[in-house]
């Protein structure tokens, strides 16, 4: 398979907490942690519009078969 | 898109949650004292502390006070207060040399700041009180509990660890929730094809089963980020975080015996017996697993896996039970979606056929 | 009915014993991962003696419990269903199951403690926990079983749907035989017992409530 899109994008969502370990770690430990509550919140989108554009895709073939009678 | 109010509403609700959930601010409280080495003093001797405090006005009040919390509620007077900004003060104690301790025990005190505006903030296990040999006779000036402000207005409890990340309530709790809740309408609409062998209800329960595990994966992700920045570890012994993690083995098990089945009816059947023994499965998860474990990581959290008393607040309450409706009217969304898909490319397939 | 029951499990143990080869073959097998267990972990005396223990039970269930249904092929499903109810028929595995897992059980432990040279420090709550642990994981392998023997990737179906639906039970009685094993003190055992039991009540009543809808084909 050739990597898309989406994989890349979950690659680099996966590979964001260990970033955040080396370089950035102050940022979500920032004065009173607001910044772990916004990636818990990217991260809550995140999986429901990649999800949403698999759903997308989805129907997009579905589209097209019908279309091809 | 007639009859599609909920829809509407799902957006606004969720509107309303992420404003409501970043703009609502935290109470004030202590988020750090000096070193715990220093923070220990025998009877008679004098404690210096250096507190830094959290969304507080110390120098814009002028009747910004001290005091120890000693076990007997009482409240013991800072000898000194040094107010360096809104949020860094320094003060000393003089521990009174009249406080009866009982032998090779340390007695804890808990460190309270108090003004008009900010209410009475307060640390645990600030000074640990030594039984030693008295030096010198110290008497202790006290005040009454009553004497403290009480902060009113409507704002987020400020808890030690979590600070901000109790907002996490509406983005990962619910969302647990909320999973919890299609999950139920699944395993009822199971119950309905066994019942009357309409292969509609089995298209609803699995598009649902479908939606409910996507929610759960961001709940996976969402929750170990949590633990990440608050314990230290993306994958703690934590009770709701395991519980999530059995019940997306058991749906994912669903999933995989949905497509090893080919015939429509048999897999409609066979798949729904397993969602009602799998729904029930994670009711006994839900009251067994709390009491298995010893502690939990969320705050509050004995018995109960969802509402300890401590664990949620009235305000809270007010942003976390509408975060529970939107998650579910968007899964609601997005599995009426997948079953249009699917009825449309039945329809499409009946059609070939003839 | 009783006589019926009764009439089939005999029919399974002299079909059992004609080809015994199924079940000598399950308890070599618990044997050999036994022993194995002993010599890369060994000398234990430690809480995870006890979780290796359930575990050993567990696959074995799975191996003894997990293929009951697909031995039998098509014709034979048949013929039992013209000649017997569904309920009457399942009674009979479920228990002849049963049978079977206790035997293994007993090797299972008695091989643990002689290989592990400790006695048993409570052994009627241990053995009544391993076997009630037992009859839960037997309950919920006959109905994945039945449900994967339509399928047609039986092996790791089973597997895979057993394994998370066992996850209660294995938790519940990890925490009695801990206590059983005198690992950990704690006052509340027969609230547990109480528990596992309950559970076992609610996983058979499924059984017996799902059973007849898988067999209707």
């Amino acid at each position: 398979m050739k990597p898309n899109f989406l994989t890349i994008v979950f690659l680099f969502l996966l590979s964001m907490p260990c970033l955040a370990d080396s370089q950035v770690d102050d940022f979500f430990r920032s004065t009173g942690k607001i910044n772990t509550v916004l990636g818990v919140v990217i991260i809550l989108f995140a999986v429901l519009f990649i999800y949403l554009i698999r759903l997308d895709k989805k129907i997009e073939k579905l589209e097209n078969q019908i279309k091809d009678e | 898109m007639k009859n599609s109010w909920w829809k509407i509403l799902s957006i606004i609700i969720t509107m309303g949650i992420l404003i409501a959930g970043f703009l609502i601010p935290l109470k004030p409280g202590i988020l750090k004292l000096s070193a715990d080495s220093q923070r220990s003093a025998g009877l008679g001797e004098t404690v210096e502390l250096k507190a830094t405090t959290y969304n507080t006005y110390l120098q814009s009040q002028d009747d910004t006070r001290a005091f120890l919390l000693l076990p007997d509620d009482r409240l013991l007077h800072a000898k000194s207060l040094t107010i360096r900004s809104e949020a860094e003060a320094d003060m000393t104690f003089e521990i009174p040399s009249d406080i009866e301790i009982e032998q090779d025990k340390q007695l804890e005190t808990n460190l309270v700041i108090d003004n008009g505006q900010d209410g009475f903030v307060h640390y645990d296990k600030a000074v640990m009180i030594r039984d030693t040999v008295v030096k010198q006779d110290i008497a202790g000036v006290y005040s009454e509990l009553n004497s403290l402000n009480f902060n009113e207005t409507f704002a987020f409890p400020f808890r030690p660890l979590l600070y901000e990340t109790i907002r996490n309530q509406f983005f990962h709790v619910a969302l647990w929730m909320a999973m919890f809740l299609l999950l139920l309408i699944s395993c009822y609409h199971s119950i309905r094809y066994l019942i009357k062998k309409d292969l509609e209800s089995d298209r609803k329960s699995c598009a649902l089963t479908t939606v409910a595990l996507v929610l759960g994966i961001a709940g996976i992700l969402t929750g170990s980020m949590w633990a990440k920045y608050t314990w230290g570890a993306f994958w703690t012994n934590d009770v709701k975080l395991n519980m999530t993690a059995i019940s997306l083995l058991i749906y994912f098990s669903y999933w995989v015996l949905r497509r090893s089945i080919n015939d429509v009816d048999s897999r409609a059947r066979l798949s729904g017996i397993f969602n009602i023994f799998a729904f029930v499965t994670l009711m006994i998860l839900v009251m067994v697993v709390p009491r298995m474990s010893d502690s939990s990581l969320h705050p509050g959290n004995g018995g109960n896996p969802a509402f300890g008393s401590e664990d949620l607040d009235n305000t809270l309450r007010a942003v976390f039970y509408p975060a529970i409706i939107a998650y579910f009217l968007i899964g609601l969304w997005i599995a009426e979606l997948l079953i249009r898909y699917d009825r449309v490319k039945e329809r499409w397939f009946l059609g070939l056929s003839n | 009915m009783i006589q019926r029951i009764y009439h089939i499990i005999k029919r399974e143990l002299t079909i059992e014993y004609r080809d015994s080869h199924s079940f000598l073959a399950s308890l070599l097998y618990l044997i050999g991962i036994t022993y194995v267990v002993y010599k890369v972990f060994g000398d234990l005396d430690s809480p995870a003696k006890v979780g290796l223990v359930l575990i050993l039970l567990l696959y074995t269930v799975i191996n003894i419990v997990g293929n009951s249904f697909s031995f039998q092929g098509q014709d034979r499903k048949v013929y039992h269903y013209t000649l017997y109810k569904p309920l009457e028929m399942l009674t009979a595995k479920f228990f002849f199951n049963l049978l079977k897992v206790v035997i293994a059980l007993c090797i299972l432990v008695g091989l643990v403690v002689i290989l592990s040279n400790s006695p048993l420090k409570d052994a009627g709550l241990y053995f009544l926990t391993l076997i009630l642990c037992a009859t839960g994981l037997t309950a919920i392998l006959t109905l994945v079983s039945s449900i994967s023997s339509y399928t047609n990737n039986q092996g790791t179906l089973v597997h895979v749907m057993s394994i998370p639906l066992m996850i209660p039970i294995l938790l519940i009685s990890m925490r009695l035989s801990l206590i059983a094993e005198r690992f950990i003190v704690d006052s509340a055992t027969d609230n547990y017992l109480m528990m596992l039991i309950g559970v076992d009540v609610i996983f058979v009543a499924l059984l017996y409530v799902f059973i007849p809808y898988t067999w209707k084909s």
